[in-house]
């Protein structure tokens, strides 16, 4: 019955000496999905009616190949496809900046 | 006073109160969402015909007076312009919540019917004091323009980077497969993985400066004439719009690391067929 307890004792031991040392972060997933955490933010409006369908969303396959596909012409694919979005981003960027540097036309009176 | 001056009054103060309802119902951050749905005043055709003449005791005075009127108008109608196109923009957003979207659709077609209704009221004045009151609330106006527009654009920007970092980590996932497997066949995969936690850091960055960028435009309210709650916004969304030029800044950097991958992948494929080559011979 110790060796038994003793056992777990030293696998609990090796486990958190693992984890302490980063090797098991290595097996941990890449990043929490943008999307459940943008979509967890609270809204400026906090008196209106929230809608059944501000529930938190399920991820989101943004890519045009499926998720499982890692051959070099889905990987052609997306990063052409993550190339468009990013020429767009240059574009909201940008139109976020004018939007600052706006300034009122002086009327005549 | 005659009946067709009682008339006129009570126009005009019917339609001064739809101009300012839209107002006050942003001031409340978007709390009535179908409010103001009625206080949008539809331009009849020909609007320009119902320009009536201003009652001044000179030429000089009446063409001044439709300058500014002309003047005001072609303001009114490059904010509309540019109201309409974020209408457009916050509808194809897709990361951030539907309340988010609704409230700034709101509060954005809160000012094109406040607008609207002013240029109508505008187009209509026949009294000097009148039209010099209503164009001087254009410039008043603009304080809750200068709000609506940079957050919905940051916010728009925001959006766009949490589709991107989403993309990445998609392909992330297929990069380390496909590492993963070249480790396994015998393959120096050290430099690809170095490129590939730096593409994890730049992503997780991104995705907090994208969120920081929400965080601080949400919140914010119009000044209400305030200089001090002006001067804080302003402030604010500069702060706001750094924060999204960080996350593209580190979404560029992430995207050269997905480049470097494939190209990586791409050379041990090209060695390890070599290698083959050579062996069989």
């Amino acid at each position: 019955m110790f060796k038994f307890f003793a056992t777990i004792v030293v696998l609990v031991v090796a486990g958190a000496a693992l984890w302490w040392t980063g090797w098991l972060t290595k097996f941990v997933p890449f990043i929490p999905l943008p999307s459940q955490i943008m979509k967890s933010q609270p809204s400026v409006d906090t008196t209106a009616q929230t809608t059944p369908s501000d529930q938190q969303p399920t991820a989101v396959n943004d890519l045009p190949t499926a998720t499982n596909d890692a051959s070099d012409q889905a990987l052609a694919r997306d990063a052409a496809a993550i190339d468009v979005q990013m020429g767009a981003l240059v574009t909201d960027s940008a139109n976020a900046q004018n939007s600052l540097n706006d300034k009122p036309v002086t009327q005549e009176y | 006073m005659t009946t067709h001056t009682y008339t006129k009054r009570a126009v005009a103060a019917a339609v001064g109160f739809m101009a300012l309802v839209p107002v006050l119902a942003f001031a409340q951050a978007g709390a009535a969402v179908q409010t103001n749905a009625e206080a949008a005043v539809t331009t009849p055709a020909g609007g320009a015909s119902l320009r009536a003449k201003v009652t001044t005791s000179s030429t000089a005075e009446t063409t001044r007076a439709e300058r500014a009127k002309e003047k005001a108008v072609k303001e009114i109608d490059r904010r509309i312009a540019s109201l309409n196109a974020i209408v457009e923009r916050i509808s194809l957003m897709s990361k951030v919540t539907d309340l988010l979207k609704t409230n700034l659709k709101t509060n954005t077609q809160n000012q094109i019917n406040a607008l609207t209704a002013l240029k109508v009221k505008i187009e209509a004045d026949t009294d000097l004091a009148t039209l010099k009151t209503d164009v001087k609330s254009i410039t008043d106006a603009y304080r809750i323009y200068a709000l609506v527009m940079p957050q919905a654009r940051i916010t728009a920007a925001a959006d766009r980077m949490a589709t991107i970092i989403n993309m990445l980590v998609s392909v992330g996932t297929k990069l380390q497969a496909r590492i993963n497997a070249a480790k396994a066949g015998g393959a120096d995969t050290t430099a690809l993985e170095a490129a590939w936690a730096d593409l994890g850091t730049k992503l997780g960055s991104a995705q907090e400066h994208a969120q920081a960028a929400v965080n601080l435009v949400m919140p914010l309210a119009p000044d209400q004439g305030d200089k001090t709650v002006m001067a804080s916004n302003e402030t604010i969304l500069k702060l706001a719009q750094g924060e999204i030029k960080l996350g593209q800044a580190d979404l560029v950097a992430a995207r050269k690391d997905v480049a470097a991958i494939i190209k990586g992948l791409g050379s041990l494929k090209a060695n390890t067929s070599a290698t083959s080559s050579a062996q069989t011979q």
